[in-house]
């Protein structure tokens, strides 16, 4: 349906740095939003959510399938469009110098990122505006990112004539906690 | 007290004889549908739906019957008359009658059970470039949808709710010259509602001509009217001129919330007979809290002056929650009020509307309402049924 628009979203960072290791705590939430003409909106989320490192780096992932917008047709028009088959998961990748943790003493920290998101097997700069709030155990973030599917060579989506902007956004809700 | 009561009877009758428009379901919210104009050709709602809307119509209001793997779609049951003529891409239309029976209980009048042809509509729009040409065309027995008739016999009138050209400035802004409903509060489909008719912006019979500009972009949405009367009245001094408007902020998928305001003046008000000036002045919601649980809600205040007198105040408020049990049965539960000089009314809706196939729906309401007289308040009971089948 109109939207099968697309998506994805996903996020964020963490610390891990020379810390060691984290794990996502408790739920995320990974939401992003599409426009349509006249006030048309598709807003999805996924339950579905991961973070990985490499050296230099942290690795968001959301499995395309997992994003859902509360109507089950769009979801798989949408899946379709993102050929969730060839390109089962999306990615924000994040040098790890390119985050700001909160410091010693401090609670909270912001900052914008320089990552790359990959999406339909294309990889494209993202700017990805975060803030960080350290937790008793842990750090809570949200992160926000725009993104534009025609520039992962998406078609732009469009369904029984209501088209769906391919310039969208994502943001993303979670807690890193320390790995055992 | 008996003409007085005999009066409320027969007004109550009257607003279930008259027709009733289809398809404009506020609860959409609930799908995450904070907005209209994907749905239908009117960008605030209501009316001939779109072949978008059409879709949306087999994909989440009705009932599912059949498997729904992932190659399903919503098929030729979406189509205009299930397929079985094709429509150029300018041509949108559809047909739609909505009929059943009625019986009402007043302390002035004997419990009778009567049958209600509440619409019988053709409605088309024709799309050339930027241009559309949007018009409904309907035929109800002589008595009926008289804001509206066109033509009449001694036993038919010939009827037109909505007639408009209109121009896409861009895809978020529309203009519109011609008759159509007033942007006011929330398109809801329960036109009798006191937020409705004492406001005069049902979707049923209140469409008055005049220009319209609707913008929608990103959360936002706006819609103005300037009103030069509805001018299937006359002589022309029953026509109000005036304005009326809305913004709306979407706070999120499921949260709506806006503010309406409406002014109109008519030198010989069709009810009071009297030079009248009407405001409104209100707000509304619109959101889905919880999967399947829709709230609707709106409060306005109400300005109302004759013959240049004093202005006297009032409001009148509607809030609804509908809650989906399984895809295409719904149940709500409604309250409502209206404060007059005379005192203040108050009344609870109950309603089950099920779309159990394509296009078709059944609905039943039980509506109480404690009507406010010079002598306390004065009770009556409704049970309204009716089956709704579109094209």
């Amino acid at each position: 349906m109109t939207s099968r628009a697309l998506i994805v979203s996903t996020l964020l960072l963490i610390p891990s740095l020379a810390f060691g290791a984290w794990n996502l705590e408790g739920k995320s939430k990974i939401t992003f939003h599409a426009d349509g003409p006249a006030g048309f909106a598709i807003d999805g989320s996924s339950k579905e959510f991961s973070v990985s490192e490499t050296p230099e780096s942290m690795v968001f992932s959301v499995p395309v399938t997992a994003v859902t917008t509360g109507i089950e047709l769009r979801d798989e028009h949408m899946h379709n469009y993102a050929e969730a088959e060839s390109f089962p998961t999306v990615t924000l990748t994040i040098p790890k110098d390119q985050l700001t943790f909160p410091a010693e003493g401090q609670k909270k920290s912001a900052g914008i990122a320089q990552g790359t998101f990959n999406m339909h097997g294309v990889d494209k700069p993202a700017k990805v505006k975060y803030a960080m709030k350290a937790e008793k155990v842990g750090v809570s973030w949200v992160a926000a990112f725009s993104f534009n599917t025609e520039a992962h060579g998406i078609v732009v989506p469009d369904y029984m004539g209501v088209t769906v902007d391919p310039a969208m956004s994502a943001q993303a809700k979670f807690t890193t906690v320390p790995a055992e | 007290m008996l003409k007085r009561l005999t009066a409320l009877a027969v007004m109550l009758l009257g607003l279930l004889l008259t027709p009733s428009d289809a398809q404009a379901y506020a609860w959409s919210v609930n799908h995450g549908y904070t907005t209209c104009a994907s749905c239908h050709a009117d960008p605030s709602g209501g009316g001939l739906v779109t072949e978008y809307g059409r879709a949306q119509g087999e994909i989440f209001i009705r009932t599912p019957w059949e498997e729904r793997g992932s190659e399903w779609e919503p098929g030729k049951a979406a189509d205009f008359a299930f397929g079985a003529v094709d429509l150029p891409e300018w041509l949108i239309t559809g047909a739609t009658i909505r009929g059943g029976a009625a019986r009402l209980d007043t302390p002035s009048t004997d419990p009778s059970v009567f049958p209600i042809v509440m619409q019988a509509d053709l409605r088309a729009q024709v799309t050339v470039g930027k241009v559309r040409a949007y018009g409904s065309l309907g035929a109800l027995p002589t008595g009926s949808a008289e804001e509206a008739r066109v033509l009449r016999n001694d036993t038919v009138n010939l009827y037109s709710r909505e007639h408009w050209l209109g121009v896409d400035v861009t895809g978020d802004l529309v203009v519109r010259a011609g008759r159509m409903a007033l942007p006011y509060g929330n398109r809801i489909l329960e036109h009798n509602a006191w937020a409705r008719t004492s406001t005069r912006t049902d979707i049923n019979a209140d469409q008055q001509d005049g220009i319209n500009a609707h913008y929608g972009k990103g959360d936002w949405r706006a819609e103005v009217m300037g009103i030069a009367g509805n001018l299937q009245l006359s002589p022309a001094g029953y026509r109000e001129r005036g304005y009326s408007g809305l913004v709306e902020y979407s706070i999120g998928p499921k949260l709506v919330v806006g503010a309406s305001s409406l002014l109109t003046v008519a030198e010989l008000d069709i009810q009071t007979l009297d030079q009248r000036t009407r405001q409104a002045h209100g707000l509304q919601v619109r959101s889905s809290p919880v999967h399947g649980l829709a709230i609707l809600g709106e409060g306005h205040l109400l300005v109302d002056s004759s013959n240049g007198s004093a202005p006297s105040l009032g409001s009148t408020g509607w809030i609804q929650a509908d809650y989906e049990i399984f895809q295409g049965l719904h149940v709500a539960a409604a309250g409502e009020w209206l404060q007059q000089e005379v005192g203040t009314s108050l009344g609870g809706w109950g309603s089950a509307t099920w779309f159990f196939a394509p296009k078709t729906d059944l609905r039943v309401d039980y509506i109480h309402r404690q009507n406010a007289t010079s002598s306390g308040r004065t009770p009556s009971h409704m049970v309204l049924g009716q089956l709704h089948f579109s094209l």
